[in-house]
């Protein structure tokens, strides 16, 4: 019971440790500390750095739930709706969810492993002696990168997942064309593309937050590093699964969809 | 111990009064008293693992004691907060021990770097002083290479660039020798000479080679079991009866370092 107790207040620590690095990402940005310079770095190195792992993720999660779909609602004649399911699926779930989760392994593991090598061989500390404030010249451009891209990321996810679906069920499947855009057009409304966007702008604050979190805190040479980069994705692919559940049910909810 | 630790005075740029820290259950500095003067060269000597680094991050506000009171320039830095603390450090150069170049830099930006945070715009200038911190070391034409294209001296001679590159008041070294060949020993401390004559600094010099601090020290606080055991001039160093001084410089173990006592353990 004991432990537990700990444990829980170790958790709680935690979250407040990454509520003051918000805090303290938001008070940069608003006192404009922000580099451009590296945040343009940084909007290239997370979203056209990740141009190929998402489109992959995009059109073969579309391509993969289409086919389900038409093999599900075959069997009640209605195999033409497919594409609507996948569409609404991919804006509000599918996308978000695992471009996240492809964002954590690829952008917030690089952000954990560079700051935390920057940790441990003292790199930190010399900003800090230089009179730079960490979180200004490593966190606000990373996490403004991060929060501008993934947006972009999940629409393009959406694209190629419709797409995608699109090519499996008319061109393998001969559903008619016709049909399979107008079921797509007709349940897919500006509401669910809005939902992916809300849930990618907060994904990606979740994936830098944790990410940069672990790496300034990272200790213990390059064993240390590492262990920092594994709970980093850990952490935040856990925070991205969880939340995303009660993002649903709140965005439903205001979004009114 | 030779000790002239009065209170603060104009001369001073940096003052401990009391300093106490401790990490977790391990006390490693219990209560330092040094004021160091404006155009000298400390040494800080002591065995690994002492706290003498401690000393150098209390001076820069990266560690807070949990007693006591650090002064640099007059100002009290004990409570001051990462933000407030920028325009002092700003006026400090530190070499750390192994170079803390940045990686993601070749040698010009990182020697650039601290101008740039200094808002110098100037590019002409920035190449000049850039240009002109890294003649005094030697590796003017070493300018586009990485860091990880360079020996361990010549890293170090890098960072030290970098560390004067602004023509801050005072110098920190944190174990500029430690690792290095003779050679490459002799080089660096010629070059805190050098600094010391040319740009009149405050220098705090953390080692634990002796005959380093020999050289370049006008004094020498040698630091033991978190206290400062002694603070003279090397000369009055050679001359101390003190015993635990002399076995240090006799290199010879003592208490908890001793075979006898690390046997018992």
């Amino acid at each position: 019971m004991r432990q537990l107790g700990r444990a829980f207040l170790r958790f709680l620590r935690y979250l407040g440790q990454l509520a003051g690095l918000v805090v303290e990402v938001a008070c940069a940005v608003a006192k404009g500390k922000i580099r451009w310079k590296l945040l343009s770095r940084q909007i290239f190195l997370a979203g056209v750095g990740s141009q190929a792992v998402i489109i992959v993720t995009g059109a073969f999660t579309g391509a993969v739930f289409g086919a389900q779909m038409y093999f599900q609602f075959a069997r009640f004649g209605v195999e033409s709706i497919g594409g609507a399911v996948v569409s609404i699926a991919m804006c509000r779930e599918l996308a978000p969810v695992l471009v996240g989760l492809m964002v954590a392994g690829r952008v917030g593991a690089a952000i954990t492993a560079e700051i935390g090598s920057m940790k441990v061989t003292e790199q930190i500390d010399a900003l800090r002696s230089m009179g730079v404030h960490p979180v200004d010249y490593l966190v606000v451009p990373r996490a403004l990168a991060l929060m501008i891209s993934m947006p972009f990321l999940i629409a393009e996810a959406i694209i190629f997942g419709v797409l995608a679906s699109w090519i499996v069920t008319v061109y393998h499947f001969q559903v008619p064309e016709a049909y399979y855009w107008k079921w797509v057009e007709r349940w897919t409304e500006g509401k669910d593309f809005a939902f992916g966007m809300i849930k990618g702008f907060i994904n990606g604050a979740i994936i830098v937050v944790v990410s940069c979190h672990c790496g300034l805190n990272a200790s213990g040479g390059a064993t240390g590093v590492g262990k920092s980069t594994t709970k980093s994705v850990v952490i935040a692919s856990l925070i991205i699964l969880v939340l995303n559940f009660f993002l649903t049910l709140i965005l439903t909810q205001f979004l009114r969809v | 111990m030779s000790s002239d630790q009065s209170m603060t005075t104009e001369d001073d740029y940096i003052a401990f009064e009391g300093v106490r820290k401790s990490f977790g259950e391990q006390p490693v500095l219990r209560g330092i008293d040094l004021n160091i003067h404006r155009d000298e060269t400390l040494v800080v000597l002591g065995a690994s693992g002492g706290g003498k680094s401690v000393i150098l991050r209390h001076i820069l506000g990266l560690e807070k004691p949990d007693e006591g009171t650090v002064r640099v320039d007059g100002a009290n830095i004990t409570h001051l907060g990462e933000r407030q603390l920028a325009p002092m450090r700003r006026n400090i150069g530190v070499l750390f021990q192994n170079g803390a170049l940045f990686d993601s830099m070749n040698v010009f930006h990182n020697v650039a770097f601290p101008l740039r945070e200094a808002k110098v715009r100037d590019k002409d200038e920035i190449v000049t002083r850039v240009r002109n911190s890294l003649d005094v070391v030697g590796l003017a034409d070493q300018m586009e290479k990485m860091p990880s294209n360079l020996s361990g001296g010549m890293r170090k001679r890098v960072a030290l660039a970098r560390a004067i590159v602004s023509r801050p008041h005072c110098v920190l070294y944190d174990e500029p020798t430690a690792g290095l060949d003779p050679v490459a020993t002799t080089t660096i401390d010629e070059l805190i000479l050098r600094l010391q004559r040319d740009y009149e600094v405050c220098s705090v010099v953390v080692t634990h080679h002796l005959e380093s601090a020999r050289r370049i020290a006008g004094r020498i606080a040698f630091l033991h079991e978190g206290t400062i055991r002694f603070l003279g001039t090397p000369a009055e160093l050679d001359t101390s009866e003190d015993p635990v001084v002399q076995n240090f410089i006799a290199g010879r173990a003592t208490g908890a370092d001793s075979g006898d006592e690390i046997a018992k353990n």
